[in-house]
């Protein structure tokens, strides 16, 4: 299992992502989870506008979401000054340069507080990396490896929890964290998990004994 | 806070905001309210005579409930259906409205994406019936028939006739959870063609049964925007020959009564198992082959209302006759519209869409999104040279 984390104690708060808030909802444990990490988290009011125009068909996720906002395990944030103007530079342009609002809000936040962005989306990635080269970008499977909330969690509710995200919200996994996730889910709750099957394909030519 | 918008014109710009304001059924003095503007000054922001500043935007846009990157993306296509439907005798119930504003926002997705692919949208429409004096269910009876004969369908059985109307016709047909009472709708715009909106949350023969009424709609009376509401009496010849149409083209005469003589002979009385059967070949309701055997003289008018009567026909007889896979397979389905997801899984492939907008085009939640990704890649890993396209 050589993947670690990439978020440390070093970051000072960190603004979640729709995409990874859905997530972080469908493990089950969203509050130990996060209040493990011990960080302010943060969550655009655009977000939670994007959670509620997605619940249309079912308040179930905007009613968990509610929850932890009352709670106070996560804040929600307004964009102010400099960040606004970044906000706007996203969303605006050719389909290809733009963001949806959501995105747009994590990342312009984050960059205008200099925290970190927690973010699954691969375009909001891309972009962020083009236009703020300084911006750490982390993902749903960073928080859940991260040391504080597996020895929080213990095993069997990681486990669980990571199941969960994968099953339920179809979590995206990077390649190079496929290994650390079939260790924590077993090889046996692969099959059941349609967003790891493409990497568990991949891996059957690149490791024949151990994933035959 | 007064940066200027400068990526869009400040007429286009106004121009999209008015769009959005009329589709939202928003009044100017209230979206002046909202964003803290006279509404002098929206006018003029209208008009393009003003530029937007980007706190007035974020607020008309959240009174709108529309995302500011689909006023500001620069390919952001702006159709406007809503209006027409506005005009209807419905007008007023909120949900038609809500219906309205679906079916023109998937409509606006669709173009989009077609605009930023690079796609052309190939029609093949039928020349437009007019509805003619006399009998509206004579006249439905033949066009459809003529349909079905330019379609080259035969006589038989329609499996899937939203396969017909978006990839036959070439029309823009989307399924989704719709207000309980709203069964369809249908819109022709001349730059967009025929849409056509059907709810998601009714049984599978009953949307067969709107998408039938829908035809009917497009082959006679295009250029009026409907609202189909199944229940409701059929107060016009229009109405009257949409349901014909539905009716004639779905359960074709000859096909019904040849298909009636050899499922009943040998027999003394029409049972129960035979509407089961027929209804289950044509892809009808229960009462919609009644009805039409009754039409047709197949058996003697009142027939469905003595059913009605007597314990009706029901779910679980139709489980026991057809088994219970037949019947599982008639229930409600999730959100569809097969073109509109190619093309949106196709634009994201290609990294000119993210999740988020995906989300908010096709007006599905992100776990739906990320289902139709995963299906595209499981197909994607599938495919080598033996399936790679010519072109």
């Amino acid at each position: 299992m050589t993947f670690s984390s990439c978020l440390t104690d070093e970051d000072s708060s960190l603004v979640l992502d729709a995409s990874v808030v859905i997530n972080l909802l469908a493990t089950g444990h969203p509050i130990p989870i996060l209040r493990a990490l011990a960080m302010p988290i943060v969550v655009a009011d655009n977000v939670v506008c994007e959670i509620e125009r997605g619940a249309m068909n079912g308040r179930q996720e905007l009613d968990l979401l509610a929850r932890l906002i009352d709670d106070q395990v996560v804040r929600v944030a307004e964009l102010e000054g400099g960040a606004v103007e970044t906000f706007f530079e996203l969303v605006s342009g050719n389909s290809s340069e733009s963001l949806g609002d959501g995105e747009a809000a994590t990342l312009a936040f984050a960059h205008g507080m200099g925290c970190s962005a927690a973010i699954d989306e691969k375009k909001a990635t891309r972009l962020a990396a083009d236009r703020f080269g300084s911006l750490k970008i982390v993902t749903t499977i960073d928080i859940l490896a991260h040391d504080n909330v597996q020895a929080s969690l213990g095993t069997a509710r990681l486990a669980d929890a990571t199941f969960q995200a994968l099953r339920r919200a179809r979590m995206q996994v990077r390649e190079h964290q496929f290994d650390w996730v079939v260790q924590v889910i077993g090889m046996e709750n692969v099959e059941a998990c349609s967003s790891l099957k493409r990497l568990a394909k991949l891996r059957v030519g690149s490791a024949p004994a151990l994933w035959r | 806070m007064t940066t200027i918008i400068d990526k869009l014109s400040a007429a286009e710009l106004g121009a999209r905001l008015k769009v959005a304001r009329e589709t939202a059924n928003v009044t100017q003095d209230a979206s002046a309210k909202a964003a803290g503007i006279a509404r002098t000054t929206l006018v003029a922001i209208e008009k393009g005579q003003r530029s937007a500043r980007i706190n007035e935007l974020q607020a008309l846009s959240r009174c709108y409930g529309v995302s500011v990157n689909s006023l500001l993306r620069r390919e952001s296509v702006h159709v406007d259906l809503v209006p027409r439907f506005r005009s209807l005798p419905e007008t007023g119930d909120a949900g038609i409205d809500q219906a309205a504003r679906m079916l023109n926002d998937l409509v606006r997705a669709e173009v989009e994406l077609e605009n930023i692919l690079g796609v052309q949208r190939t029609y093949n429409y039928p020349a437009e019936k007019m509805i003619l004096p006399g009998d509206v269910r004579t006249q439905a009876e033949h066009d459809a028939q003529n349909l079905r004969n330019w379609l080259g369908l035969g006589e038989g059985p329609i499996q899937n006739l939203f396969a017909i109307l978006e990839l036959q016709l070439g029309m823009r047909v989307y399924s989704r959870r719709l207000d309980p009472k709203v069964s369809g709708l249908f819109a022709y715009d001349e730059a967009v063609g025929a849409c056509v909106l059907i709810n998601s949350s009714h049984r599978k023969d009953r949307r067969t049964q709107t998408g039938g009424h829908e035809l009917g709609h497009f082959a006679a009376t295009r250029r009026h925007p409907e609202v189909y509401q199944d229940e409701k009496y059929e107060n016009s010849r229009e109405e009257r020959y949409a349901n014909a149409f539905g009716r004639a083209f779905l359960t074709p005469a000859r096909a019904v009564m040849e298909k009636f003589k050899e499922l009943t002979t040998g027999s003394t009385h029409l049972t129960r198992r035979h509407v089961i059967l027929l209804a289950n070949f044509f892809g009808v309701s229960r009462q919609a082959m009644v009805m039409r055997l009754e039409e047709l003289g197949l058996t003697k008018k009142g027939t469905w209302d003595w059913f009605k009567d007597n314990g009706n026909i029901t779910d679980e007889q139709v489980r026991q006759v057809l088994g219970p896979a037949a019947y599982e397979a008639s229930v409600v389905e999730s959100a569809q519209s097969s073109r509109l997801f190619l093309l949106a899984i196709d634009a994201w492939k290609k990294d000119l869409i993210s999740e988020g907008q995906m989300s908010e085009m096709l007006k599905v939640g992100r776990t739906q999104v990320r289902e139709l990704l995963d299906e595209a890649a499981a197909e994607e890993d599938e495919a080598d040279d033996l399936f790679k396209l010519p072109h």
